[in-house]
């Protein structure tokens, strides 16, 4: 069963592990030792790319068997050696979640898709009744169970996922980034869930994961994989948020390292804890919102429906130039939706939309001229040149700019990746050459849905950094984001909808605080109107607390 | 699928007895009542939802009319009705243009619509998973595929969507079909995307499991004739459909003879004798599902023993000279068959 802990011997071991993808000029891993203890709640960190999720496909034989290659050293799953036994056979033993939870469930109903790898593995019918409705109760999904997958939200479909894993009363969970794609609240119900197997069942749990506030607090040992902190290293949480690059560490616990605290809270609990004594409760007053430009986007009691149902109503908004908009709310509330109103992709039922002085009730996206740069969610969905210089060139020609294109290259960091197919590029490079892609056009309104969605926490600074720079030039950005760190980095305004109503909009000190799901780590260890670890060292700097 | 749906298998055989009038002729009044039964079968057993996401279906097989129609008229010269003359010199399209080729257009335009009607009314009833629990265990594996590549068309029509939408915000406009390339490409590239990762999620939840750790090497041989046959039965299937809508009848059933030969070598062959062999949900088979299957079967059998005893019941013949079409009134009855699942009660329970 799940729960049986093998006293001595760990549940996997991974000795001198080198592989190499196909045709790929370096290795992905390169001599990865690391032991799994039975019961433990391991982390992988490290930036895209640095093979976090060649290293997780290790354990249940995907590298090598699914995806080829050169393959050394050998790694061993509950006494297995997973380049002899393939993923379908290690099924059994191990279970792994990807990041997408569209992509990962096969059938058209949940209690299907709970038994789907029982019935594959032959599993009689009633211990496969008695696993579909043990993992039912378990994930609390019970009234799921007849719906179609393709129905449910992010998060009940990675609960499904993680159901019709335990079902199989794995011995090893494996989950690649399963919060990435998801909403705060899918992402918690999904933490709580893997907390809770790895508390309760003793199930051992190796999770990759971008966002460290959400994790750190329940791991147990931390794998980073290289340039987290110049080198590969495995640790207690402890030990690697004193070696980790600040950038990678949640907000608490760079704001720890910061103070110099010997051992830095890794969760808000702690954080209270750590930070009980500081006191810069002295609040000062809403900062004054930056005075925006011309309204490059004005909004009057939008109404629109999609398959018949209402997803905005009554939404009035304006931008102006240089301001930068984060558009939050849960999923479905209406962001992508907006987004593309302005970008008049979207049929208006009721009210004005203007976007860059044309009214957008007459008009499509190709009457705006070029003054709109759209990045959705698929940022892959804007290439069809085979070589990125040739993307940048099309959208320079298409717009009529005069752009140098080098230079835009350079500006996103993308000038050795000139010649490269944009397919070929890595993640964080795919979404910086979307940007540079649109903004070789030079748009006067930037949308952004979701840039975010897997990036690492360097390519978000850099980011940031970015938008931060582009907002400077006039440029109206509009980004649709769940990620609430980012917003309160860098947005200048904050518009929360809730049910495609605009429920507040403010400055971020004014929308973000006192808000149970949308506070930032700060805000929930010092309250007030702190939001960012800046503030409290700009705070304690302006005290004299430190120097 | 919800608990009171008639069986997939039953929903199978309506669709095909439905399709069966419709592919063996082109009577308009023959179509027209098919077409009636259907929409009346659709609005019955659809939810208002679930009929408005199939509308792509719709425009497609509007649009395939249209060109069908189009073509018809510039390519077939006969029939005793001009209505004008393209120049005798212009190739393939030069000669009179009548009414009996636009009639006929319209017909077949008018069946190739009914017919994509009937398929996705049955698509949004039937259930991949039923089917698959429907067929012989040796045969699941390429049942499962073939759902999730079903699953997979409506993804890729999302997909198109965004793409073009992302395209057009970046100043591309499109014009000719040469202005669909940038489409193309990124599909292509999210499509086999998405196809290495439902790939490597059934590799990892084990599919085929059983069978491949029952597969031993003195097996594998026999095990290849088995995917051999396989393949040789899904095509010639595959093929019979295609004669059966081109109506090459006898070729349709020679291919069809050779496709259920191919599958059922493979089943005896097939070394996967416990894949799926347990399974987790049962199918109930219940008294509105015989009489929908019996009524659609007795249906079909008639309309086919018609066809041989008064073929002109079924047909209609445009050229050389246009005539109004025959209404069979016996025929019109016996197709009343069809209209059975409008009436079938919701057996609550069977599952």
């Amino acid at each position: 069963m799940t729960g049986t802990r093998q006293a001595q011997a760990p549940l996997a071991e991974f000795v001198e592990v080198a592989y190499r993808y196909p045709d790929a000029a370096s290795n992905a891993l390169e001599g990865e030792n690391w032991l799994i203890e039975p019961g433990s709640f391991s982390l992988v960190v490290g930036r895209s790319g640095s093979g976090k999720s060649s290293l997780l496909r290790c354990l249940n034989g995907l590298v090598p068997h699914f995806s080829g290659g050169a393959f050394g050293g050998s790694v061993r799953v509950d006494g297995i050696n997973t380049r002899v036994v393939g993923p379908r056979e290690l099924s059994r033993a191990v279970a792994f979640i990807f990041q997408d939870p569209e992509s990962q469930l096969v059938t058209d109903r949940v209690d299907d898709e709970l038994a789907f790898g029982l019935e594959q593995h032959g599993i009689d019918r009633v211990t496969m009744a008695k696993r579909v409705e043990e993992s039912l109760d378990y994930l609390g999904i019970e009234q799921l169970r007849h719906r179609r997958p393709s129905e449910l939200s992010g998060g009940e479909r990675q609960r499904v996922a993680i159901a019709a894993a335990l079902a199989m009363h794995p011995k090893l969970f494996v989950l690649d980034e399963p919060t990435s794609q998801l909403d705060p609240w899918g992402a918690e119900d999904v933490i709580s869930v893997l907390t809770r197997m790895n508390d309760d069942l003793g199930m051992t749990v190796v999770v990759a994961e971008h966002r460290l506030e959400r994790l750190l607090g329940s791991a147990d040992l931390v794998k980073a994989m290289g340039h987290c902190s110049g080198e590969s290293f495995t640790g207690t949480p402890e030990e690697a948020v004193l070696r980790f690059d600040p950038v990678a560490l949640p907000p608490v616990t760079r704001l720890g390292r910061a103070l110099g605290v010997l051992a830095p809270p890794l969760s808000v609990k702690e954080g209270r804890a750590a930070f009980r004594d500081l006191s810069i409760n002295e609040e000062s007053g809403d900062p004054p919102m930056d005075s925006a430009g011309d309204a490059v986007v004005s909004m009057t009691g939008v109404r629109v429906e999609l398959g018949g149902q209402t997803i905005l109503s009554g939404m009035s908004l304006n931008v102006g130039e240089g301001e930068l908009v984060a558009l939050m709310g849960r999923n479905g509330s209406g962001k992508t939706t907006l987004l593309r109103t302005v970008a008049g992709l979207q049929q208006v039922e009721e009210g004005g939309v203007t976007t860059c002085g044309v009214d957008m009730r007459m008009s499509g996206p190709a009457d705006l001229d070029g003054a709109v740069g759209y990045v959705p969610q698929q940022a892959t969905t804007l290439f069809f040149k085979e070589r990125l210089i040739d993307e940048l060139a099309f959208t320079a020609e298409a717009r009529g700019t005069s752009a140098d294109i080098h230079d835009v290259l350079r500006q996103f960091e993308l000038e050795g990746k000139a010649a490269s197919h944009p397919l070929d590029l890595s993640c964080g490079e795919r979404e910086r050459a979307a940007l540079a892609t649109v903004m070789v056009g030079r748009p006067r309104l930037l949308l952004l849905d979701e840039p975010t969605r897997g990036m690492d926490a360097w390519k978000k600074a850099d980011l940031a950094a970015h938008l931060e720079w582009l907002r400077t030039q006039g440029v109206a950005i509009m980004l649709a984001t769940h990620d609430v760190e980012l917003v309160a980095q860098c947005a200048t305004r904050v518009v929360m909808l809730g049910n495609g109503r605009v429920i507040a909009d403010g400055c971020p000190r004014a929308v973000l605080t006192d808000s149970l799901t949308y506070a930032t780590q700060i805000n929930k260890v010092f309250g007030g109107r702190w939001l960012t670890v800046e503030d409290v060292m700009n705070r304690l700097r302006e005290i004299g607390a430190v120097s | 699928m919800t608990a009171d749906a008639l069986d997939s298998r039953c929903w199978l055989a309506w669709g095909l007895a439905a399709m069966t009038p419709v592919l063996l002729g082109r009577n308009p009044w023959v179509l027209l009542e098919v077409m009636i039964i259907v929409v009346v079968v659709r609005v019955v057993w659809l939810p208002r939802a679930n009929q408005r996401g199939m509308g792509w279906f719709l425009r497609i097989a509007a649009v395939f009319t249209i060109v069908g129609v189009h073509f018809n008229v510039l390519t077939v010269h006969a029939g005793d009705r001009p209505f004008g003359s393209l120049p005798n010199a212009w190739p393939v399209i030069g000669g009179d243009l009548t009414w009996n080729a636009l009639l006929y257009g319209v017909v077949s335009g008018f069946a190739l619509f009914t017919l994509v009607l009937i398929g996705i009314t049955v698509s949004s009833q039937i259930s991949w998973l039923d089917l698959v629990y429907s067929l012989p265990a040796r045969l699941a594996p390429i049942a499962v595929t073939g759902s999730v590549a079903w699953a997979f068309l409506p993804q890729t029509a999302i997909a198109w969507q965004q793409i073009r939408e992302a395209q057009t915000m970046r100043g591309h406009s499109f014009r000719t079909v040469r202005d669909f390339v940038p489409i193309v490409v990124p599909l292509l590239a999210g499509g086999l995307e998405r196809s290495l990762v439902i790939a490597e999620t059934l590799e990892s939840r084990g599919f085929g499991a059983s069978g491949q750790s029952r597969l031993r090497d003195e097996r594998r041989t026999r095990s290849l004739f088995a995917d051999l046959g396989m393949i040789i039965g899904l095509v010639a299937i595959a093929a019979a459909a295609y004669c059966a809508a081109v109506g090459l009848l006898r070729w349709a059933l020679v291919s069809f003879g050779v496709g259920i030969l191919g599958l059922f070598t493979a089943s005896r062959l097939a070394a996967t004798q416990k894949v799926m062999g347990a399974r987790y949900r049962t199918i109930r088979w219940s008294s509105a599902d015989t009489i929908v299957t019996v009524s659609s079967a007795v249906g079909a059998l008639f309309v086919m023993g018609w066809n041989i005893v008064r073929p002109e019941s079924l047909g209609y013949r445009v050229y050389p000279d246009l005539a109004a079409p025959q209404a069979d009134i016996v025929l019109m009855l016996a197709l009343g068959l069809l209209l059975v699942p409008a009436f079938a009660p919701g057996g609550e329970g069977r599952r």
